[in-house]
């Protein structure tokens, strides 16, 4: 029954089979619960296809109807059409009722721009705040490296000036030496060379200690820049943390209009008639 | 009791003002959807409903009944409406030889297959409001009016055909289009 039932179910929504075969539809549905979910998967297409292409007239409009086509009507010298009292004041109180929610949503409107205005100028502040405080942390690292590098040319220059100082003064020494005793003429070379490695060996030192120089300035260069980065992450933090803020409130303020109008539009729906006096 | 429609007939051919507040009170909202649909815009669906009263208040001695009277007036009122619609597209440049051509070879056998396209209740079963609003916005709007006709107030295709006052072919042709371009817009 049901294979023979269910391709009519179309027709049996659109209400174009005979009769006979509707009822017997009609009644294949009542126990069947496949074909009953199909139909109420129909409907809620329908409904939702309704709901996407229509507006409902309202109460304006169709006064508006009247009052068009009693000025036909006049022009014709004809009697004029009864406007229900009724539509005058379902029309009177949804106008006033939309007035007044119009005023609300400006309202609501203004002050939420006003509060947003008032965070977006808090960021600004925080941003300026934020720059200044990584600005005196850039420039206290860089005082810092510039203390440092000082330091490193001095101690080159120093290192230089000592191990230059020592290697002359030894080679004057050998070569009066020299002079005094002539045997050791044959041994001068050798003790030069010794001298020589010996300056070399005090400019390794002073490289070397120019070299820790080197790495204490690189540490403070490396640790002011680390400073520097974590002032800028902290004020970063700081401003983001005003931006999430301002955006929460933000949705907030929105989702309070949004509110407004849902009132309003709820009020204008169950606006009551006004009769006049 | 309310008057059937052959008693409120009689009532507008003698130009009595009770058919016309009887005519408002019981057609103007099916005649403002029929606008609305096609043209998507309150203001100009309420233009389209106060010009369709006055058609019928021009026109009513010439009625003869050949169709449901509901017909005549939704006919006049989608008239009115696609004739609109074709006059703001003729101002925006844009082509209004949308729908009416014979269907091409691929069409006539897509038409006899029932089963070429999915169903509605498969393809907007996750759909939300907002989207379908938005699809049957940008349908063109001959399609829309027939699908409408269609789907949502559940008229076979000759009776969209007598309500747009087009050919049968013209009506299968314009729905078959239509839930063609459902299917593309959501696939």
């Amino acid at each position: 029954m049901h294979e023979k039932i269910y391709p009519q179910l179309d027709a049996y929504f659109r209400n174009e089979l005979p009769q006979e075969a509707q009822i017997a539809v009609a009644e294949h549905i009542a126990d069947c619960e496949i074909c009953r979910k199909s139909l109420e998967k129909r409907e809620e297409t329908r409904l939702l296809l309704r709901d996407a292409s229509e507006k409902p007239l309202q109460p304006a409009g169709r006064l508006r109807l009247y009052e068009k086509l009693n000025e036909e009507r006049k022009k014709r010298g004809e009697k004029l059409l009864k406007i229900p009292v009724k539509l005058i004041a379902q029309a009177k109180a949804k106008g006033g009722a939309a007035a007044g929610v119009v005023g609300d949503i400006a309202k609501a409107g203004g002050q939420s721009a006003s509060r947003v205005g008032e965070r977006s100028g808090q960021i600004v502040h925080t941003m300026a705040d934020g720059t200044k405080s990584v600005g005196e942390t850039a420039l206290d690292a860089g005082k810092k490296s510039a203390h440092h590098g000082k330091d490193m040319v001095d101690e080159a220059g120093q290192t230089m000036l000592d191990a230059g100082r020592v290697m002359t003064s030894e080679v004057a020494d050998v070569i009066s030496d020299t002079i005094e005793h002539p045997l050791k003429v044959v041994f001068a070379p050798a003790r030069l060379a010794g001298k020589g490695i010996k300056a070399g060996a005090r400019t390794m030192k002073g490289s070397a200690k120019i070299a820790a120089s080197g790495v204490k300035g690189t540490v403070s260069v490396v640790k002011g820049g680390l400073d520097v980065g974590a002032e800028s992450i902290r004020q970063s933090g700081e401003t983001l943390g005003a931006m999430i803020d301002t955006a929460e409130g933000v949705l907030d303020e929105r989702n309070k209009v949004a509110g407004t109008i849902g009132d309003g539009m709820q009020k204008v729906e169950e606006a009551k008639p006004e009769y006049d006096e | 009791m309310p008057p059937t429609d052959k008693e409120l007939i009689a009532l507008l051919q003698e130009n009595d003002p009770l058919g016309y507040e009887i005519l408002v009170e019981k057609y103007a909202d099916l005649v403002f959807r029929a606008a609305y649909r096609v043209v998507q815009n309150e203001q100009d669906a309420e233009d389209i409903m106060q010009e369709t009263f006055l058609s019928v208040y021009r026109k009513i001695g010439k009625f003869r009944g050949d169709s449901k009277f509901s017909s005549w007036l939704y006919r006049i009122a989608s008239n009115a409406a696609l004739d609109l619609v074709r006059a703001k597209e003729r101002k925006e440049g844009k082509d209004t030889q949308l729908d009416d051509l014979t269907p091409d070879s691929e069409e006539t056998f897509e038409l006899a297959d029932k089963e070429s396209l999915p169903t509605e209740e498969t393809l907007l079963q996750n759909e939300s409001l907002e989207r379908v609003r938005e699809a049957l916005d940008a349908m063109p709007p001959k399609l829309r009016a027939a699908y409408l006709l269609y789907m949502v107030e559940g008229l076979s295709t000759p009776k969209v055909a007598e309500s747009l006052d087009i050919k049968l072919s013209a009506a299968k042709l314009r729905i078959h289009r239509a839930r063609k371009f459902m299917n593309e817009y959501f696939a």
